[in-house]
């Protein structure tokens, strides 16, 4: 177990596209770890690999805020296969400190993922862990949520 | 992703009651009802809103720590900066839970996120010193209680002089008892609601309220001096309950229902004391958001009907009353929009019962709000008194001969109660019925209230 660098906004390897997991190493395993105590050292609640350096799909997300028992969640090669309804709201980003912004998202996602052991399983999420979802899922394809923030902005000025 | 910045929220909280001299329940709720806390859990909403309170209630002991560490005066700190000494200083002095590493550190991180990188050393330094010096920090000598009283207890000298005024007309030992209510500010207070008998019952009422998650108890043993002096709880337990452990009020379906009204206490007890006939015209001259109207409508209904004109001063104001009347279902009162200090002379002897619940200082529910400590300036007391002296010259112009006038104030304040009773009574035609100021401290678990009943012969 070892904490790992948060990479900041500026790093190159932010905004590049990560690779599937084929198999669940003993180095998966460690980086999965090791995101797991990053997470929780730095007080997030999700964080992918890629901002820990590591251009590999995994997710982590613990958003169990709610009953103050931690709720690890694994996400391995994660797709979103269904996504509607609406939410804006907050968000935050490690790689991006001391900064947040109002970013739209859908309000329901299902995605579909591997965990720990390869066994495929979906989840069907709402609100925050939906906002999560989606934020985690755009550090795989090198997209951060400031991006989103422009986008959005664009788009409003556009109408 | 990083979790909305909970101290953040607690400090953009604190910059609005602050600046803008907005209430803390009314600006927590804007807050919270903004897009930026649509992610907040409960846990989260809850930790904001202890520590938002938490920081105003004791903002004058905070401020005191601070001022001995900083080699300027606190008054010449960057207002941000000093917010976020204040939300720090509260959480090391007086949160249990909560490390001062984890105070420090967030308090840092705030600064920055405020954009002032450059001050978060001095916010680092002044918060290290806090901790290393809070236990050689002393408190005011006792001998200066009132000094001792202000500063551990967070209540502004001006309104301890005030309150001190208010209990020597009442006799024996006024220290005690000026502790005793300072001390009591800082209890948490139950919240009591009037039943609404015209739809439900209380057993009934308490059964659905436990089915929603509440706690619920009967309303407490209350004796009141008033002609009888029989205890009032068997007539109370028929109309108010004490409710508490909900997370909003305004989700229970009960409340949704219109089946009760939150009311303190003190309000529904002295009500009690107010007589009105069967078939009378009511005029409430204050009456947002509805309260008093309400349990007078009520009150009446347990023998007759009476109709009842609720008037208030804005078109909000009214809103509000008709929002709740119409909640509640109720159909014999009607709302306008009139200033009771302007005289209407249609109004004149046209009433019943005059209802003169006035704006007042407000200072027997800083429990409650405790902005009205930070807010309050003696030098707007004049200002009140001359509204409230309008509104009782109005009061008695519009009763009928043979009439009832309540006059009440949720102050603890000779000006604002005695003395404008005595006021009242200068009218030769109107005679004192009932007169009293209750007490946080007497009454359990009231706010400090004021009422005093006049017959205009």
């Amino acid at each position: 177990m070892a904490l790992r660098e948060i990479r900041i906004v500026g790093d190159e390897i932010l905004r590049k596209k990560s690779r599937e997991v084929k198999e669940v190493t003993p180095r998966i395993k460690e980086l999965i770890s090791d995101m797991f105590e990053t997470l929780y050292k730095e007080e997030g609640v999700g964080l992918a690999a890629p901002q820990v350096g590591v251009l590999r799909r995994v997710v982590v997300i613990d958003a169990g805020v709610e009953e103050d028992v931690k709720k690890p969640m694994v996400f391995i090669n994660p797709v979103i296969i269904e996504m509607d309804g609406e939410q804006t709201g907050e968000e935050g980003c490690l790689s991006v400190p001391d900064k947040s912004c109002e970013v739209r998202r859908a309000e329901h996602v299902v995605v579909e993922a591997f965990d720990e052991d390869m066994n495929p399983f979906s989840i069907d999420a709402h609100g925050l862990i939906a906002r999560c979802l989606q934020h985690e899922i755009d550090h795989l394809e090198g997209i951060l949520y400031i991006d989103r923030v422009k986008e959005q902005e664009a788009e409003e000025k556009g109408e | 992703m990083k979790p909305i910045n909970e101290r953040r929220i607690v400090y953009d909280i604190l910059f609005e009651v602050k600046k803008k001299n907005k209430s803390c329940a009314a600006t927590i709720d804007r807050i919270f009802e903004s897009k930026k806390c649509s992610g907040l859990s409960s846990v989260s909403k809850r930790f904001i809103t202890k520590t938002a309170y938490g920081t105003v209630e004791n903002i004058i002991l905070t401020d005191y720590y601070l001022s001995k560490l900083l080699s300027r005066p606190i008054n010449k700190v960057n207002p941000s900066i000093l917010i976020i000494l204040e939300l720090s200083a509260y959480q090391i002095l007086c949160a249990d839970n909560i490390p001062d590493s984890a105070a420090v550190n967030e308090g840092v991180k705030l600064a920055g996120e405020l954009g002032m990188d450059k001050l978060k050393g001095f916010v680092n330094g002044v918060l290290r010193n806090l901790i290393r010096q809070k236990e050689t920090i002393k408190l005011p000598p006792k001998e200066n209680y009132k000094d001792y009283l202000s500063v551990k207890y967070s209540i502004q000298k001006d309104i301890l002089d005030i309150w001190e005024k208010s209990l020597k007309q009442y006799g024996g030992s006024v220290e005690k008892k000026l502790e005793d209510l300072a001390k009591n500010t800082r209890e948490g207070k139950k919240i009591y609601i009037r039943i609404n008998t015209e739809k439900t019952s209380a057993p009934y009422l308490e059964a659905l309220l436990e089915d929603e998650g509440a706690e619920v108890d009967l309303a407490p043993k209350c004796y009141d001096d008033s002609e009888t002096g029989t205890e009032k709880q068997n007539e109370l337990e028929s109309k108010c309950l004490s409710i508490s452990n909900f997370d909003s009020l305004r989700n229970l379906e009960s409340f949704k229902d219109g089946l009760f009204y939150v009311q303190d206490l003190s309000s529904i007890l002295s009500y009690e004391n107010v007589h009105i006939g069967d078939g009378s015209l009511v005029l409430d001259m204050c009456a947002s958001p509805g309260g008093k109207s309400i349990g007078t409508y009520l009150n009446v209904s347990e023998y007759g009907k009476c109709t009842i004109t609720a008037r208030d001063k804005t078109k909000s104001k009214a809103d509000t009353i008709k929002e709740n009347i119409s909640r509640l279902g109720i159909d014999g009162i009607v709302t306008e929009v009139k200033d009771a200090c302007t005289y209407f002379e249609e109004d004149f002897e046209k009433y019943d019962a005059v209802i003169a619940d006035v704006p007042c200082s407000g200072l027997g529910v800083i429990s409650k709000k405790p902005d009205i400590n930070l807010h309050f300036k003696k030098s707007g007391i004049k200002e009140l008194l001359d509204i409230q002296k309008k509104i009782a010259d109005n009061a008695v112009r519009y009763l009928k001969p043979g009439g009832t006038l309540v006059y009440s104030t949720c102050t603890l304040n000779v000006e604002e109660n005695e003395e404008n009773a005595a006021y009242i009574l200068k009218n030769n035609c109107m005679k004192l019925i009932f007169s009293k100021q209750y007490l946080p401290t007497e009454h359990i678990h009231t706010d400090g209230f004021f009422i005093a009943i006049f017959k205009k012969e």
